[in-house]
């Protein structure tokens, strides 16, 4: 048995004579002294432990095998794949100005009407296989409680058939959070909610720049006095958008969030990201800053800083691990108002990315037009340690920079800069271990 | 080789990541 070629291997002043090992493939974690770590090196782990490491990923037969078998990953996640994912834009209506908002001048008054709901409805019951478990329904907008009646609508009449078939409907909202309210929330958890991901930009005064009412007026006190109501009754999960101007505002933002009673108990986990830089025309809006690549110098310690400030207060963090694509994943589509089709909320309304609608299905030549699978010619990708957490990047990142998605995303600099450090920070905050 | 190693997370086999709910948990999407 060897070794796996996704493996990070990291050592700590802090840990003495041992060693931290990370399987990319697996996302498992184990510390060993440099004694066993050697021994597992020139492929003699004691007999009892090959069954246990093989399993987490980290002793593989062969190399080759285990390439091959990355390279086929998502083939088997595609046959495997016991949910329906489908993200819903209800509508484009928006009662915030977003000043990075990727939806651009789309936004506005355009709405799924009845026949459309129908035809959505008979869509979802087509494919969800007899195979399928869950009815994942990510509702997106526009601001989706604009639409909470559409959505009570279609809920009412998807999850008698779902729980028909002996399986669950679960409904996510990407919310701004301003008509999150109690009352709401407590309709909606008759009909499947599992959760609501809400976005604060930093500090007051600079969420408030960022995504004002679209009367200019502030939001984070509106936010704030709605996760302080429905904290309980439903699942958390905050967003955050930064820049390199702004990025030290989040472990302040989460102080502030503490001392209104939204304590690390009451959110489901915490995930602050960078504002995308976007220049093509439907997305354009009028914010001209933003990464352009997640390689950027300045976001390695940004990201490590804003992730050490989310664990050090005692907030939890997204695993890391293999993080496939929706663009690769056959049973994740985004349903846009109209019912026309595309593979990620990123793409609405850019028709050449449109794979199809509700009524015809979905044109499978998207699997050229969105490169599928184009890590799996890159050489760099093939040899990458990092590809079981990558799998070729943001297509949509690289439509941006590059005017379109056949290339890669590469973040091997950017995990070559932060990835040691991220787990030395996994092990100390979530795992307990002194580092 | 002795059996000291310290399973901190035992990982996801290809099942339980094709179970996973939701996408681009660890990428950067776009700014909503």
């Amino acid at each position: 048995m060897r070794l796996t070629p996704y493996v990070t291997i990291c050592r700590h002043p802090a840990m003495p004579g041992q060693v931290l090992l990370f399987a990319a493939r697996t996302g498992a974690l184990i510390l060993l002294s440099d004694e066993d770590f050697s021994a597992l090196q020139s492929g003699q782990a004691a007999e009892e432990e090959i069954a246990s490491l093989t399993g987490m990923g980290f002793l593989v037969a062969d190399i080759d095998t285990e390439q091959r078998q990355v390279l086929h990953y998502m083939d088997d996640i595609n046959r495997l794949n016991p949910n329906l994912t489908l993200a819903i834009v209800l509508g484009m209506e928006c009662n915030f100005a977003c000043r990075y908002c990727f939806e651009g001048g789309q936004k506005g008054g355009k709405a799924m009407d009845d026949a459309t709901a129908d035809q959505l409805v008979s869509f979802i019951k087509q494919r969800f296989g007899p195979n399928k478990k869950k009815l994942l329904l990510q509702i997106y907008g526009g601001e989706p409680l604009l639409y909470r009646k559409r959505l009570v609508s279609l809920a009412r009449r998807l999850k008698p058939f779902v729980e028909g078939r002996g399986a669950e409907l679960k409904i996510d909202l990407v919310s701004n959070g301003s008509l999150l309210t109690r009352q709401v929330v407590e309709e909606l958890n008759d009909w499947g909610l599992d959760g609501v991901k809400v976005t604060l930009d930093g500090l007051p005064d600079n969420h408030n720049h960022f995504r004002p009412f679209k009367s200019g007026r502030g939001s984070f006190a509106v936010i704030i006095r709605n996760l302080q109501q429905v904290c309980g009754l439903t699942h958390i999960r905050l967003g955050g958008n930064y820049t390199n101007e702004t990025y030290r505002q989040f472990g302040p933002l989460l102080d502030l969030m503490a001392g209104h009673g939204l304590t690390p108990d009451k959110i489901e986990h915490v995930n602050f990201n960078i504002v995308m830089q976007v220049q093509d025309r439907i997305s354009a809006n009028a914010y001209h800053g933003g990464c352009a690549t997640i390689n950027e110098p300045w976001l390695r310690e940004a990201a490590l800083h804003v992730r050490e400030e989310v664990y050090r207060r005692g907030y939890t963090v997204p695993e890391l691990g293999p993080q496939p694509c929706a663009v690769e994943i056959d049973d994740a589509l985004t349903v846009h108002y109209d019912g026309s089709l595309y593979k990620c909320v990123t793409w609405i309304g850019h028709r050449q990315f449109k794979i199809g609608d509700i009524w015809q299905g979905v044109d499978e030549t998207y699997r050229q037009t969105h490169h599928l699978y184009h890590w799996q010619k890159e050489e760099k990708c093939r040899q990458c340690l990092y590809l079981p957490l990558c799998f070729g990047g943001c297509r949509y990142m690289a439509y941006q920079r590059d005017g379109h998605m056949g290339k890669v995303d590469c973040r091997k600099p950017f995990l070559d800069a932060t990835l040691e450090a991220m787990l030395l920070q996994d092990v100390r905050y979530r795992y307990g271990y002194g580092c | 080789m002795k059996k000291k190693i310290t399973i901190l997370n035992k990982g996801k086999n290809v099942q339980a990541v094709a179970s996973l709910e939701g996408c681009c948990l660890g990428k950067p999407s776009a700014t909503k």
